[in-house]
């Protein structure tokens, strides 16, 4: 059977979104832990624990989207709109909207195949205006010291990527207890640019008990759209806090996102019998 | 040391045998996979590849499960494959794009393997959207989505190969080249259904290999020989079937472990239920940990997990199960009558010797078993064995939730038994009674029952199915009302006046909101004198559902209330503050009160001076109950002219229910309990209270269908709450 050749020129024509796979692909999904510093230009380990110098590397694929011990419920987002529940990701307008979540699935993201990542975006957004919009969920929490981390990745309303802009975007961790919250910070060295897409970590190490805990998520009125992968929560390993990097600091929260918390709060406790969600895994 | 190096080789090599292998080669040096030598077939859809003459283009129909099918010919096969270095096996690789996959008909090397065990693998790439890959089989190309459903279908799943720029392996792991004779028809790469239309998934290197090993052969067996006869193999309708058409395909270790640990996580710090808990951090961890490094099944590791997450003993708890829409479903998710064409109940033998059993509650025409049932009929024996003896060992591995509290355990099981027995025993005996007053065991007939068989024969096409619908399974004997409403989404409440003026009210559950809470209030705001409330089906709903409904029925002179708690901390679920904080939330609270959201609680207190329910005389009707059906006896049971009627105690699931995302490929999610509760009559004394969870509310009266009323039709449960309700 004779086959033309399928140009990336053609691919892009019909699909934009395989534009991104035309480019130089060095990287592939992380499944590093919060606590681990995996530099962009680290090559990946391959089976024979050996590394190569060719573009494309075996590496061995994780089950889930992070670690067994993350707080979080759905890292993956494969809970995304079902019936909403504690644990589960909601998101809301300032104004008390909620909005209709969706995700995309891509072989190369900090998550890769083991979950989704979720667009978070204003419905009405324009590349430059945007209503802000919290995301969050809600997990039990622990004692100290935990690590937190997310990636983050900026577009256009389109979905197409964008360079990762300075501002216009929160990541925080509340802490019922205190009533307040630890600002995850954004870490410009882990950076990780795959395939046209510019990754960004936000993490930190919280050294004081976190209880009723929420990791919320507040865009900016910038506009465009952000891809959220891989958030996690998680006792920090060997139980200590990473003598590189000081603890976060608690600051009061914002009023977007305590009127998130309380929007969340009043969904409504279900009393109902043990049914399977119908959401698949991949 | 050379011993040790030895041993663990041989361990790592008996872990593959079964698991999802590594198929084709990579080649590090030129970052490409290569076919093996030594493969059955494979389609790497390059220049000079032919593709098998049934291979057809595939697209999902709308709102139904079939597929729309296109012949290919070169230029609609053309335009679906890249070429622009993105390809893992030489030059070229297919895209699932625009909604539309592929399904490969290999005719003649289905029929080549139809003896033999074969692995599937291949390798993809997804670009904002995701794809499915399974095998399926049928003796048609009409049984993949066409006309009719797959025989079997085995999806693939990843094997923890991937290469640095996003391509991943799949394999079916060892699959039978035939199930119960019926061949492989498809390799099926398509669209996920709800996958968007945008975006596309690479596919590429698709490998057929050879595997050693005879297939499973569909030989006579039971739950008690799956192990000796089946080996690694299920057993459904009492025959040997592979346990990749039930279970799936069994992740590799790896993999397993990190489901494992997940679920440890999962059961011991974020498990809501105390006494769930508990077991969560003994047995069932040790036990997960055990399972996946001896499993060498699908049935042992997933049928295995199911297991321990039942036995952690919650009945928000499940471990969810794989999307499985054949006949080899492992779970019963969904009670009927089955090929016996009957619904069982909880039966107390008044006139055979006494206790509680499984007896026939409702039969129907034509069962597939071939054995009419008749109302009465006691379930004796299955597969040689006491049912009860049965149901325990059997049922942990298949239901999709157990109850918290052991003794409900029959009551629960019973809606379910038909298809469980047709699903997983081969043989039954029930025991008919002479009359409605002689059932002694000189009065009783048995009546053996060969259900695997018949249904075998069925499945296999040997045997025609009966006409006849099934129907749905019921904990009631009979209705407590003549006209059933409908629900319009919500729970629906029935309701009709007696002879002596008492008010029955049928409900399932709490699962309503405006429309539930008003029908409520229309029932107690005119202050009836006597109410039945029938709620042997409860499923539960809403907790503002329940809190409604308490504030119709009792008030502040009968204090009473519930406060329910999550954890304090994930490694600690009742640290010391818990209480003090979670204390003010019984009370109303202000729009942001931090004390009772940083421990996920709520609760109420009676506040209502003068309900209007409050003096009304309420039989309370139980007998399959959860969750919010837990809660709303509870919080009744103690007041005044208030009686619960139930043959044994509700599930005893005290707290909300979250849903969990499915963690392996091809499975749906479970879910969880995150609180406990504790019942009081004043704030100090729900602090003082112990968590509930764990067991039931008792019966005030304890009353089961008698046998012989069974036998006369009429409904005990409910004869006993008229009587009560009626009396002076």
């Amino acid at each position: 059977m004779k086959y033309f050749q399928f140009s990336c020129a053609v691919s892009a024509v019909s699909l934009a979104l395989i534009l991104t796979g035309c480019g130089k692909s060095d990287e592939g999904s992380d499944t590093s832990s919060p606590e681990e510093d995996s530099g962009a230009d680290s090559p990946k380990t391959s089976d024979a624990g050996t590394t190569t110098r060719v573009s494309r590397t075996l590496v061995t694929g994780t089950l889930l989207p992070t670690t067994a011990g993350n707080m979080l419920i759905d890292p993956g987002f494969s809970l995304v709109g079902g019936q909403a529940s504690q644990g589960q990701f909601v998101a809301f307008t300032g104004s008390g909207s909620t909005i209709e979540l969706s995700t995309r699935f891509d072989s190369i993201s900090p998550v890769g195949v083991r979950g989704t990542s979720l667009i978070l975006k204003d419905p009405s957004a324009t590349d430059s205006t945007s209503k802000a919009v919290t995301l969050l969920t809600s997990f039990v929490g622990g004692a100290p010291p935990l690590a937190a981390r997310v990636w983050l990745s900026y577009s256009n309303v389109a979905g197409d990527p964008l360079p990762f802009p300075d501002a216009g975007i929160a990541v925080s961790i509340s802490s019922g207890k205190l009533s307040g919250g630890y600002e995850l910070q954004k870490s410009s060295a882990k950076a990780r640019v795959i395939e046209g897409r510019t990754w960004v970590s936000f993490e930190g190490s919280i050294a004081t008990e976190v209880h009723g805990g929420f990791f919320l998520i507040t865009t900016g009125t910038s506009g465009g759209a952000w891809l959220v992968a891989a958030p996690e929560v998680k006792a920090a390993e060997g139980n200590t806090v990473r003598s590189d990097r000081a603890p976060l600091t608690l600051r009061p929260l914002k009023t977007l996102e305590r009127d998130a918390i309380t929007r969340y709060m009043a969904i409504p406790p279900r009393w109902g019998n043990a049914r399977p969600t119908v959401r698949l895994a991949e | 040391m050379k011993a040790v190096f030895f041993s663990f080789t041989v361990a790592i090599a008996l872990a593959l045998f079964s698991s999802v292998a590594r198929a084709s080669t990579f080649d590090s040096s030129d970052g490409q996979v290569h076919f093996d030598s030594d493969t059955l077939a494979t389609y790497g859809f390059e220049e000079d590849d032919t593709l098998p003459a049934g291979t057809t283009f595939a697209k999902w129909s709308n709102n139904s499960f079939a597929l729309t099918k296109t012949a290919i010919d070169v230029d609609s096969v053309d335009a679906t494959l890249s070429s622009d270095g993105t390809a893992l096996e030489g030059k070229r690789a297919f895209l699932v794009q625009n909604s539309t996959g592929l399904l490969i008909d290999d005719e003649a090397l289905f029929a080549k393997v139809k003896t033999a065990r074969v692995e599937v693998s291949l390798w993809a790439k997804s670009i904002g959207t995701s794809a499915s890959f399974s095998i399926g089989y049928g003796k048609t190309q009409d049984a993949i989505y066409g006309t009719d459903l797959p025989f079997v279908q085995v999806r693939a799943i990843r094997t923890g190969r991937e290469t640095s720029d996003g391509w991943v392996e799949y394999s079916s792991g060892p699959i039978d080249g035939s199930v119960w004779g019926v061949p492989l028809a498809s390799i099926m790469v398509l669209p996920s259904r709800s996958s968007s239309t945008s975006g596309a998934v690479w596919v590429d290197a698709i490998e057929v290999k050879s595997v050693s090993g005879a297939i499973t052969e569909p030989k006579a067996c039971t739950m008690a020989t799956v192990d000796k006869i089946c080996g690694d193999g299920d057993c459904m309708f009492g025959h040997c079937v592979t346990s990749t058409a039930t279970w799936g395909a069994l992740p590799p270790i790896p993999h397993r472990r990190e489901l494992a640990e997940r679920w440890i996580k999962i059961a011991t710090e974020i498990q809501g239920d105390r006494a769930s808990a508990a077991i969560g951090s003994t047995t069932f961890t040790t036990e997960a940990r055990e399972l996946v490094e001896s499993s060498t099944s699908s049935r042992q590791f997933f049928g295995g997990m199911n297991r321990l997450v039942n036995l952690l003993r919650n009945n928000h708890t499940s471990f969810g199960g794989p999307v499985n829409f054949t006949e080899f479903s492992p779970q019963v998710a969904f009670g009927s009558s089955s090929s016996l064409r009957a619904c069982f109940g909880v039966v107390e033998k008044d006139i055979a010797g006494g206790g509680q059993a499984l007896a026939v509650f409702e039969a129907g025409a034509n069962p597939l078993s071939n054995v009419p049932l008749k109302a009465g009929d006691l379930l004796t024996s299955i597969d040689g064995r006491d049912p009860k003896a049965w149901i325990d060992d059997v049922y942990p591995l298949v239901a999709t939730t157990l109850p918290n509290d052991p003794l409900s355990d029959l009551g629960n099981v019973s809606v379910n038994m038909s298809t469980l027995v047709s699903i997983r025993a081969s043989t039954i005996v029930v025991s008919r009674c002479k009359s409605a007053t002689q059932c002694d065991a000189a009065n009783r007939t048995d009546i053996p029952i060969d259900v695997a068989s018949r249904i075998y024969g069925a499945i296999n096409g040997t045997i025609t199915q009966p006409e006849g619908q099934r129907f749905g399974c019921s904990a009631r004997f009979t209705d407590s009302v003549a006209t059933l409403n409908a629900g319009n989404g919500e729970d629906p409440v029935s309701t009709q006046t007696g002879a002596s003026g008492e008010v029955f009210v049928q409900f399932d559950g709490f699962q309503g909101q405006g429309a539930w809470e008003a029908s409520m209030s229309s029932i107690f705001t005119p202050k009836p004198a006597k109410v039945v409330m029938d709620a042997r089906m409860g499923h539960g709903g809403y907790y503002s559902a329940v809190e409604a409904l308490f504030n119709l029925l009792r008030g502040t002179s009968e204090p009473f209330g519930v406060l329910s708690v999550g954890r304090g901390s994930h490694e600690d679920a009742d640290p010391t503050w818990l209480l003090t904080t979670s204390k003010s939330c019984l009370t109303a609270q202000s729009s942001f009160d931090w004390s009772c959201y940083s421990v996920n609680t709520n609760g109420f207190l009676a506040t209502v001076a003068d309900p209007p329910g409050a003096n009304t005389k309420i039989a309370w009707l139980n007998s399959i109950d959860v969750s919010a059906n837990d809660f709303m006896p509870r919080l009744l049971q103690g007041r005044s002219k208030f009686r619960i009627f139930a043959p044994h105690p509700t599930s005893g699931a005290f707290g909300a229910i979250i849903s969990l995302p499915g963690m392996s490929g091809g499975f749906q999610g479970g879910s969880i309990q995150i609180q406990d509760s504790r019942f009081g009559a004043t704030a100090n004394d729900v602090m003082a209270a112990s968590w509930e969870s764990g067991h039931g509310v008792v019966p005030d009266q304890v009353v089961a269908q008698k046998l012989s009323d069974t036998l006369n039709g009429v409904d005990t449960i409910l004869t006993a709450a008229k009587v009560w309700v009626n009396a002076p």
